[in-house]
């Protein structure tokens, strides 16, 4: 008996501490969720009283919508491109401004400061710099290779989000991969020059091994945010030209709102929802093995 | 046992709370108190500050109402804006929706078919509002045309004299004006590449032209669906597409036409940078903006060298916005006031002129005597009043724009050839869930 009264006593107390955390997770998050995985199973056009229960119908277009996998392959494209420049180039950032280099604080401040801007503005000044800024400099300068908006053409429009992704994100990653180079014990670095490693042995031998978890942490939000990235996606192409920079989310929106196919945009979204997950858990798991303690 | 009750105490306060705050808010009746406010939800981004300016009137006269005015998000469609509305059990009191929302909301608008202002409107541009049965559940606010829209000023210079417009009634003397345009030094036109524009209007076009009768037309249409038109053989498509290589070719952003941009083209024909822009008089609110007040007109988009085909001397005019009340999430007392508005826009000296002067709309009532003072409006009343008007094509389905209007794009920039177009826009069709 008493025994259950203070199991009893403890439940209160965690929930009166954890209690409106999960509340406000599971209302905002859990139950949206479960919602949206069964709207994919109807064919509700998001706006009618009425809808249909329409099994896997939806999951069966989702594999044949083929306009829905040439956008995965868009999107699987600039996440291996993003992943890879934003976290080269912040590593080389924080390499660079962890050896003490003069006023190392202001450059650290200004490369992070775009990430500071919301994706929808940033859109919206890069398309004005692609579309105006460089046209007209080309002009003037009479290089016809910039005097046409990167903006027409598809390879000049991937590109173009390529690099304001990497412009935005190569600043946040850089303030952790920073953390994770402090970190470092500088008499493991000093020990392997007595013993003649050379700086790249250094880097390659005891830097990067140390700062793995950091590199986790940075790999795994690149992915995540390539994978869904969005408002970048709308402000700056809109998916174009000719719907050549459509990515999954923005097609999964075009799909249940444009389309008024609500369900069919559902299962979409919940199969990029599985894909992410998937390559997101094996990338953890793959990284954290390579974790070694000092 | 006392425990247990204090939990359960616990764990229900926050229930109990939000119980507290929905109760309230659905408890506020209107009813207490003669003052009403409704909302109405804008997308013509282009009139938002007259509108207001229309709602402040309107309340001056109506003291006991008040409206509070909203705009739609920039990207994205209306009916997206208001589906999140409905979401979250906020609806607003009107809704100004494009013409294929209406028929969606009948189980949740109001049934307008008994209001006075029905009468005033022609048949024609209330199609969109109406049920098979016959019943109302939108007000047309606006009719809206387009065509080629053309600089005065550097046409009569072109042409040496006084430019006529009814002298363009084939593709050979577009291309012959064309012609003189750049001769006289300016670029001939401005072919902007927004998909709405080319999918949802120039390719309307295709759809409207096959014939001067509506259901003619709407039997092409199911056809299409059936996969009974080849396309590619079609002569008003391939008319149409003839016309639109000669705009291309004359276009000022020829050399790259996918970075043309819709702000640019207009301040390039107000100015008379070109002498011609494809697109609707929707562009006249933004000139004003830009502080520019050009002498513009309209010419039709013609298929063919006969004179007399349908759609050469013709012009798509249609209601293009139509207001909806909901009566979900709303009170009978908000509903009242939103048809008093109605009424007030549709029937009142006052908002017949807000209407049709300030707002710069084309009213689509026989009763309103105003005439909005800019050329484009008149010119496309001209149009309308010589009967010369084809059928706006405002309810094709809500992503035939997108679809389509990447496939011109894509033909815009060369990337692929008429009859992959052709193969796109049948596809489309045949496979479209879309109502």
């Amino acid at each position: 008996m008493k025994g259950e009264r203070g199991r009893l006593k403890r439940w209160s107390i965690d929930f009166i501490f954890s209690g409106p955390t999960l509340i406000a997770f599971a209302t905002v998050l859990i139950v949206p969720f479960l919602y949206g995985v069964y709207l994919t199973l109807t064919n509700w056009n998001g706006l009618s009283n009425h809808h249909q229960f329409v099994g896997i119908a939806n999951y069966l277009q989702t594999f044949q919508d083929q306009s829905f996998w040439v956008s995965m392959g868009v999107t699987v494209k600039y996440v291996i491109v993003t992943v890879v420049l934003v976290n080269v180039i912040a590593f080389a950032l924080a390499y660079a401004l962890t050896t003490g280099v003069k006023g190392q604080n202001i450059f650290r401040t200004t490369f992070f400061a775009p990430s500071l801007i919301g994706g929808i503005v940033l859109g919206f000044i890069w398309q004005f710099i692609f579309q105006n800024v460089i046209v007209y400099l080309g002009q003037i300068l009479n290089m016809p290779a910039l005097s046409n908006s990167m903006l027409a053409t598809p390879s000049g429009a991937f590109w173009s989000l390529v690099l304001v992704s990497v412009w935005q994100y190569s600043g946040y990653m850089m303030i952790i991969y920073i953390a994770g180079l402090m970190a470092v014990p500088q008499e493991l670095v000093d020990a392997a020059s007595i013993d003649g490693a050379n700086a790249l042995i250094r880097l390659r031998a005891i830097v990067l091994p140390m700062i793995m978890p950091a590199i986790v942490v940075c790999v795994f939000l690149t992915l995540q945010r390539g994978f869904l990235n969005y408002d970048l996606n709308l402000s700056l192409t809109a998916g174009g030209p000719y719907g050549s920079t459509v990515m999954v989310p923005l097609y999964v929106y075009q799909q249940a709102f444009t389309s008024q196919n609500f369900g069919l945009g559902q299962a979409e979204a919940f199969v990029l929802f599985i894909i992410v997950a998937i390559i997101s858990f094996i990338q953890v798991y793959v990284g954290k093995k390579q974790e070694v303690e000092a | 046992m006392n425990m247990t009750r204090k939990f359960v105490q616990i764990a229900l306060t926050p229930v109990a709370l939000t119980g507290l705050v929905f109760a309230g808010t659905a408890g506020t009746t209107y009813a207490a108190s003669p003052n009403v406010t409704i909302s109405f939800l804008n997308s013509k981004s282009q009139i938002e500050t007259q509108l207001q300016q229309a709602a402040t009137l309107f309340h001056k006269q109506y003291p006991n109402i008040t409206i509070n005015v909203s705009a739609v998000p920039q990207s994205g469609t209306p009916l997206q804006a208001v589906q999140a509305l409905y979401a979250s059990g906020n609806a607003p009191t009107i809704y100004m929706g494009d013409p294929s929302d209406v028929l969606q909301l009948t189980d949740k608008a109001v049934n307008l078919t008994h209001q006075p202002w029905v009468k005033d409107v022609n048949p024609n541009y209330m199609a969109p509002a109406r049920t098979r049965s016959g019943q109302i559940y939108g007000f047309p606010f606006a009719i809206e045309g387009y065509g080629i829209t053309y600089n005065v000023n550097v046409l009569n210079k072109a042409v040496g004299g006084k430019f006529n417009p009814k002298t363009i009634t084939t593709r050979l003397a577009l291309r012959n004006l064309l012609a003189k345009v750049k001769k006289s030094g300016v670029a001939g036109d401005y072919f902007a590449p927004m998909n709405w524009s080319l999918g949802g209007h120039f390719l309307g076009m295709m759809y409207a032209d096959q014939s001067n009768s509506p259901a003619k037309v709407d039997q092409f249409i199911a056809n299409l669906s059936k996969g009974r038109v080849n396309l590619s053989k079609n002569a008003v498509f391939n008319g149409l597409m003839n016309t639109f290589d000669l705009l291309e070719s004359y276009n000022i952003q020829k050399a790259s036409p996918l970075a043309g941009q819709y702000a640019t083209a207009e301040a390039d024909l107000a100015t008379g940078k070109v002498g011609m822009f494809f697109q609707g008089d929707w562009i006249w609110p933004d000139l004003q903006t830009m502080k520019l007040n050009p002498n513009l007109g309209y010419l039709p988009v013609p298929i063919s060298n006969n004179p007399k085909q349908y759609g050469n001397t013709q012009i798509p005019v249609g209601a293009t916005k139509f207001l909806v009340i909901n009566k979900v999430d709303n009170t009978a007392a908000q509903v009242a006031a939103a048809e008093k508005f109605l009424d007030w826009l549709a029937l009142d000296k006052q908002g017949q002129r807000q209407l049709a002067i300030n707002m710069s709309v084309i009213p689509p009532f026989k009763n309103n005597p105003f005439v909005p003072n800019n050329p484009l409006a008149r010119s496309i009343e001209s149009y309308m009043k010589s009967g010369k008007t084809s059928e706006f094509m405002v309810t094709l389905p809500s992503n035939q724009w997108l679809v389509n209007g990447n496939a011109m794009d894509k033909y815009m920039a060369g990337a692929q050839t008429r009859a992959q177009l052709a193969a796109v826009i049948t596809n489309y069709w045949k496979t479209n869930k879309t109502n």
